[in-house]
């Protein structure tokens, strides 16, 4: 174990089992964005989106001391409250938003990408 | 002494100083040295060039503000302007001018999309059009990388991760 909190990020071993568990996220993530397009009103979907983003949001905040663990951290979260309030009904799924999370998705897998070369 | 170029960031250097970065997976980093001038220029991009439809998007949304697309710097497209801009203000010569490309891998294949493969392309195609000459690449894969420029002598060194 790192001697203090905030060594994770800077720990190789730490960063390789973020890695691998982030980029199962984002796979779901993607069969699910796709999925939402045909079924805009599944609140199970949703909740397992959320779900999904939850999860990295956390796994990336635990990665103290990177930089790129905390744009991760504030994308997921950015995908996560705007889940919520599709699954809350406070907005509609529309292609324009499937869209905006496809685009953060995007930034997803480029910034895990670079955690994954250092 | 090193200076470390993080994501989406532009550095330029002279003399005896070296631009580094890390953590290169399907990012691009585009490098400029005049050897004559022994002034240099690194870029750590992200993505090709902002999407035309990014700009017409409801302007209202708050989610804008806080996206990480916001900085151009983060383009390869206009990276490569903002590049010439500061070399060329440091008396750099455009017909001197040697750009490298590091990176651009696709970190994870089973996904869709390779956006890495989309970053050296449109580099390829950018530097074409601005006449640079392009004398060095280490590109695509599905390695990372991380890379150190000498600036002085222009020499790039590439280390990829296993």
């Amino acid at each position: 174990m790192p001697e203090k909190k905030g060594s994770f990020g800077q720990d190789a071993q730490y960063r390789k089992l973020f890695v691998e568990e982030a980029e199962k996220f984002l796979k779901e993530l993607e069969r699910g964005l796709a999925q939402l397009r045909g079924h805009p009103e599944s609140t199970d979907l949703l909740n397992e989106l959320r779900r999904f983003t939850h999860t990295l949001k956390g796994n990336a905040s635990m990665m103290e001391g990177d930089r790129t663990c905390a744009e991760i951290r504030k994308i997921a979260e950015k995908m996560q409250l705007l889940i919520e309030e599709l699954r809350d009904g406070k907005k509609k799924v529309s292609g324009e938003i499937v869209d905006f999370l496809l685009e953060d998705l995007g930034g997803l897998k480029i910034l895990v990408g670079s955690v994954a070369s250092k | 002494m090193d200076r470390e170029v993080h994501m989406g960031e532009i550095e330029v250097a002279k003399d005896d100083e070296n631009l580094v970065a890390s953590g290169i997976g399907s990012c691009l980093v585009i490098t400029f040295c005049d050897p004559k001038q022994k002034i240099g220029a690194l870029a750590h991009t992200m993505l090709p060039a902002r999407r035309m439809s990014f700009e017409v998007r409801n302007p209202k949304d708050e989610r804008r503000k806080t996206n990480y697309k916001s900085s151009d710097t983060r383009y390869a497209d206009t990276a490569i302007d903002e590049m010439l801009k500061r070399i060329e203000a440091l008396g750099a010569k455009r017909e001197n001018i040697e750009a490298k490309l590091i990176g651009g891998a696709n970190m994870f294949p089973a996904l869709k999309s390779d956006i890495g493969e989309d970053n050296i392309s449109y580099a390829r195609e950018k530097l074409k059009s601005a006449g640079i000459k392009l004398v060095g690449e280490c590109v695509g894969g599905s390695q990372g990388r991380s890379m150190e420029f000498f600036v002085p002598s222009g020499i790039v060194t590439v280390k990829m991760k296993f």
